[in-house]
């Protein structure tokens, strides 16, 4: 497990990686952290600093540098101010004498040279003469090296009462296949699984709990990235943060410090899923996406239904990216002008990621299965927050609506209710009515579809919906989801159905009627706009849910879009996403 | 060993007479034939019963090949003597037992013979058959044939007597063995009996009466200048009742009488023949060499007329496939007369012609023939006529890429240009990224030809390399590598269709009726032994592999609806459903 460890920790970058586990590692060690990199930027040479006591049972300041990787000639004394002899410097000009807290004044100081890996043999000699010759009787140094940092880590997060054998055995299983991400998945999967299913005697072991879960993050994304492919971080992520939302859920509205732990090990796991997140867009979206058929080629697809299926998941993820975007747009204060900016920026940047990902690929105007509908859904939401974007939507969707008209009509690759691969490359098996009628009970593509079209008042696509419904899918149930009363406590760990669906909706009456249907319902079903996420304005977090654990879009966003779009007071500001107030609901 | 004569008799003897002369025959059938007279002359004498044997014979017996002897009773029809009741007699037991086999009235050749040698056997048989209970209309033929021989004029009275017989088959009897005689020596009695066959048609519509009698007035007009514009009348009051045995006659007189060649006649059996039904299949296959003929004496302009009629008339119900020996002569050996083809036709901006071009194509090659548009079928007031050429052969021929790249490329010197950049793009996406193997090929070997087509050419490849540029970039993404359970699951699905399909072609292949299978699980030699009586040879045949291979579309995997729905459009554009 060390080795594992150890390889994880040399792979972590400075900034917000390896500075970013070793607070939840000191926090678990029993250190009081009281300046932590969420602070923002290194406090005269100090990345972190924490008071307590370790293994020598006397209460210190521990005041922490931190490097990634080696520690080279370059890393210790280089051109960079980012060198740490340059940061030890400071900690003992500058920090010392002034930024200690009063209350902490009088104990002794040990400054630790942090980093991931080893020290170079060529340098040991300097950095021991350094250290010599600045220690005294309140100051010592200390080097906590890639060895030292695993062996806490095993000891604190990976020892026989916290992580007992199968959990070991599902995490060097999970990285043992991370070029098999389906595989490795399930093995973390167990393993969430057995982290959140263990027994909680005191709250403050939900909060260990966390960090585990934490860390163990963190070792398959580092992994993952030393692999070149991330698919299984992602994924583990996306859970990782949902199982999150369930254990903080007990720490709403309170202000202990394990609460106060536990939000920080949430806000840790969910930086880490923007991280991995952004990364995956970056890495596979961004470079790619402007090149005709390139994603659609990439990866070696057996045949289109391969193709078909990873562009629709694809383009449902990075559509989540940019609500993720938005949602942050929408938290930084409206005098923070530069961070408002940065994220309108990036916002636009995915929009135009999705733009050009359907334009080259357009498989994506033909979709197989009905529920792809969540990522179609998910994208069109994400480009409605910009009124803009209007008729890019429109297009897509009148390509959607049109293709699919045909495929039905012709019996050739229509949206079905399939969800086995083998069901979908044979599909469709007959070209008969009675087939295309079993394979098509229900759907929830064309309501949703609809309901845009609706709302955008586009007449064109909601009669051509009318049109299949009445000429194709007559017998189908046009149908819409609604949470229920039990959504809260299923919703973030999918452990059992829940949720309510409105049968046979009437996208074949007036578009207005049916918005007032749906209106109406939400009305009803109201049980969105009470779950925790949502009251908490992490709504994003609920749509994290729905595309994984493929659930439908809720009605109530696009109803925001609705009600918006109505309103008589809008908040345009230039090229800014037009509705501010979509995913606040309260 | 006793004389043939002596086996015979004894076999007659033993009842077992049939029987001698089933394994008799085969040895007598590379000599002279002496069986049939042996037998003739024996029943002659009266020291057998031929015709007894011969009308008691089933097909269905066991016991000997019935078709074996018939042949030796066709042996020996010709010498026999006696009477002509139980002869008939004995001729329709042996039609009628034959039934449909295509040999059944082989028999009436030596029947003829035997007609023929005596003047008083023809009114014979015809006194007979006329009040016989059940006719044979082949033998009252084919006594009116045999005695015409004899003297032309009485049995050509004696035919047109027949035609007012009250039954309409015995008329069309008469009909059919004046077809047959010869008036080449005295044409009044041949036009006598045109005129006669002329004036019963016009108070008949029986289509079987009508067909035969075109036959009949076809065969006399041919030596009979006088006669034709007659018949061309005939032809075409009859042509329009779309009547199936009188076009199937036509066709057949069209194929077969190659004298009607170049003649008013052949111009009225071709109006008549393009009136052809979708049915009429035994009639198409006919028309179908009647217009191979055509294309091998250069007649292509007749050609095209009338597949263009046989399109119209029918609504396109008769396929260009179903004149598959035309098809594969155009597409093996006349690309020029192809290229000719298929602009006429796409030009016509119809959907039916579009199709018929692509079934003319799917004929040939996988990757299509290298054609060319012909330029000089484009009219003046054609608007966008390049554009609209090059969209229909990439929506039509898109599984042949070389004949879609080929006749573009042909439409590129005389472009305009504010069509160019249009046809660029639609070449580029789908067909080169989709055959980037053969069209990129053609391309860069036609680059040649113009500085007009090197340009075009060298933009496209240009566009290929950066679109291949883009695919590499995206290649080795992991994460978007398709999971391994569904790579296994596809594999198999995959295999299983290519069993199944392998499977069909077994089934339908003649090779492997005709062949023994054997699987050989090692090695890649077969050891074979051949023996003769107690000596054997041994022989090694070495196996060797057998491939074929075809560039799959790769746009079939990254947008097969998008491929469809977008050739669909290159096809229907600016076309009449």
């Amino acid at each position: 497990m060390k080795l594992i460890i150890k390889e994880y920790l040399s792979s972590l970058r400075e900034r917000e990686e390896l500075d970013a586990i070793l607070p939840d590692l000191l926090s678990q060690m029993g250190l009081n952290v009281f300046i932590s990199p969420s602070r923002g930027v290194k406090e005269y040479g100090v990345d972190i600093a924490a008071v307590g006591k370790l293994e020598d049972a006397k209460e210190k300041v521990y005041l922490f540098s931190v490097k990634s990787g080696n520690l080279t000639r370059e890393t210790w004394d280089g051109a960079s101010a980012q060198s740490l002899r340059p940061s030890l410097n400071q900690i003992l000009d500058a920090f010392i004498p002034s930024r200690i807290p009063s209350k902490h004044q009088d104990k002794v100081i040990e400054i630790c040279l942090c980093f991931g890996g080893d020290i170079h043999s060529g340098i040991r000699q300097e950095v021991s003469g350094y250290t010599n010759s600045h220690s005294t009787e309140s100051i010592s140094f200390s080097e906590w090296n890639g060895d030292k940092l695993a062996e806490y880590i095993e000891r604190y997060f990976l020892r026989e009462d916290l992580a007992p054998p199968n959990v070991r055995s599902h995490l060097r299983k999970t990285l043992a296949m991370i070029d098999e991400p389906e595989i490795s998945f399930k093995h973390f999967q167990v393993l969430v699984d057995t982290v959140r299913n263990g027994s909680f005697k005191r709250q403050k072991d939900k909060v260990t709990a966390l960090r585990q879960i934490l860390i163990y993050n963190w070792i398959l994304y580092a992994w993952c990235r030393e692999e070149d492919n991330i698919e299984c971080a992602y994924l583990a992520c996306e859970r990782a943060l949902l199982i999150g939302w369930e254990f903080i859920k007990p720490f709403i509205g309170k202000k202990t410090k394990v609460a106060k732990d536990a939000f920080h090990a949430l806000d840790a796991l969910l930086s880490l899923y923007l991280e991995v997140s952004n990364q995956y867009i970056g890495k596979v979206v961004a470079p790619h996406c402007g090149n005709l058929h390139a994603l659609s080629a990439a990866g070696s697809p057996s045949c289109h239904v391969d193709v078909n299926l990873k562009l629709f998941d694809l383009i449902g993820r990075t559509a989540l990216c940019g609500i993720w975007t938005y949602w942050r747009w929408q938290s930084v204060s409206i005098d923070d002008l530069d961070a408002k900016k940065y994220f309108l920026k990036v916002y636009n940047t995915i929009k135009e990621y999705i733009i050009k990902t359907i334009i080259n690929n357009p498989i994506l105007f033909t979709p197989y299965k009905d529920d792809q509908a969540i990522d179609i859904v998910l994208t069109i939401w994400f480009l409605s927050l910009d009124q803009e974007n209007l008729t890019n939507i429109e297009g897509w969707m009148s390509r959607i609506v049109g293709a699919s008209y045909n495929a039905l009509e012709c019996h050739k690759k229509y949206p079905a209710n399939l969800y086995n691969y083998s069901d979908l490359i044979e599909h469709p098996r007959l070209s008969t009515d009675k087939y295309r009628e079993s394979v098509t009970q229900g759907t929830i593509l064309f309501p949703y579809l609809s309901l845009f079209a609706a709302i955008f008042g586009q007449s064109q696509i909601y009669g051509d919906i009318g049109k299949i419904k009445g000429e194709l899918l007559g017998h189908s149930n046009f149908q819409v989801y609604f949470f229920d009363e039990n959504t809260e406590e299923h919703l973030y760990t999918n452990n059992r159905t829940h949720g309510a669906t409105l049968s046979h909706v009437s996208v074949d009456k007036d578009p207005i009627e049916y918005i007032s249907e749906i209106v109406k319902e939400c009305g009803h079903s109201n049980h969105f706009k009470s779950l925790s996420a949502v009251r908490c304005n992490f709504f994003p977090i609920v749509l994290v849910a729905c595309r994984h654990y493929r659930l439908p879009f809720p009605a109530h966003l696009i109803i925001d879009i609705h009600t918006q779009l109505n309103s008589t007071s809008k908040n345009e500001v230039g090229n800014e996403p037009s509705n501010e107030g979509k995913g606040d609901s309260e | 060993m006793p004389p043939i004569e002596t086996l015979i008799l004894e076999a007659a003897k033993k009842g077992d007479l049939l029987d001698f002369i089933d394994k008799e025959y085969f040895k007598d059938r590379n000599e002279d034939k002496i069986l049939g007279k042996i037998l003739s002359r024996l029943h002659n004498e009266g020291k057998i019963d031929l015709l007894g044997e011969y009308t008691s014979l089933k097909r269905e017996s066991r016991d000997h090949d019935f078709f074996i002897l018939r042949h030796a009773l066709e042996d020996a029809l010709p010498t026999l003597n006696a009477d002509i009741q139980r002869v008939t007699a004995c001729i329709k037991n042996l039609i009628r037992e034959a039934g449909e086999d295509m040999a059944a009235h082989w028999i009436l050749g030596p029947f003829e013979e035997f007609c023929s040698a005596d003047p008083t056997r023809p009114p014979a048989v015809i006194e007979f058959e006329l009040k016989s209970f059940k006719l044979t209309v082949e033998l009252l033929s084919t006594a009116l044939l045999s005695g015409s021989k004899f003297d032309l004029e009485r049995y050509t009275d004696i035919a047109i007597g027949l035609f007012s017989n009250s039954s309409l088959e015995i008329a069309r009897t008469a009909i059919y063995a004046v077809g047959k005689m010869d008036f080449s020596g005295n044409m009044a009695t041949g036009e006598k009996a045109f005129d006669s066959i002329l004036n019963f048609c016009t108070t008949k519509a029986d289509d079987q009466l009508l067909a035969t009698s075109l036959r009949t007035l076809v065969n006399i007009s041919l030596s009979s200048s006088g006669s034709t514009d007659k018949l061309i009348e005939f032809i075409n009051l009859n042509s329009i009742n779309h009547n199936i045995l009188f076009t199937h006659s036509a066709i057949e007189i069209l194929f077969r009488e190659k004298s009607v060649a170049g003649t008013k006649i052949e111009s009225a059996l071709v109006d008549s023949a393009k009136l052809v039904r979708p049915e009429n299949t035994r009639s198409i296959e006919f028309l179908d060499y009647y217009l191979s003929n055509c294309l091998n004496n250069d007649n292509f302009d007749k050609v095209i007329d009338i597949l263009e009629s046989i399109f119209n008339n029918t609504e396109f119900r008769i396929s260009i496939k179903q004149f598959n020996g035309l098809a594969q002569g155009l597409i093996r050996e006349r690309h020029d007369l192809v290229s000719r083809l298929i602009t006429r036709w796409l030009l016509f901006r119809s959907v039916g012609y579009g199709r018929a071009c692509k079934e003319l194509l799917t004929l040939g090659s996988d990757v299509g023939e290298e054609l060319r548009f012909d330029l000089a079928e484009i009219r003046k007031e054609e608007s966008s006529p390049h554009l609209y050429l090059a969209k229909k052969s990439c929506g039509w021929f898109f599984v042949k890429p070389i004949a879609v790249i080929s006749l573009t490329i042909s439409l590129i010197d005389d472009c305009p240009d504010e069509q160019l950049n249009e046809i660029a793009n639609l070449i580029f996406d789908p067909l080169l990224i989709s055959y980037s193997g053969s069209v990129k090929n053609y391309l860069i070997k036609s680059k040649e030809s113009s500085d007009k087509i090197n340009k075009f050419c060298n933009d496209l490849l240009s566009r290929l390399t950066t679109y291949h540029d883009g695919l590499k970039s995206a290649f080795t993404l992991k994460e978007l590598i398709p999971i391994q359970e569904h790579l296994f699951l596809y594999r198999k699905f995959h295999q299983n269709m290519m069993s199944e399909i392998f499977e069909e072609a077994n089934k339908k292949s003649i090779f492997m009726d005709l062949v023994h299978k054997s699987v050989l699980l090692y090695g890649n030699k077969s050891i074979n032994y051949i023996y003769h009586g107690n000596e054997s040879t041994r022989q090694e045949i070495p196996l060797n592999a057998i491939s074929h291979s075809i560039e799959f579309p790769s746009l079939e995997n990254l947008d097969p609806n998008g491929l469809e729905d977008k050739l669909f459009r290159f096809r229907i554009e600016d076309c009449e459903r």
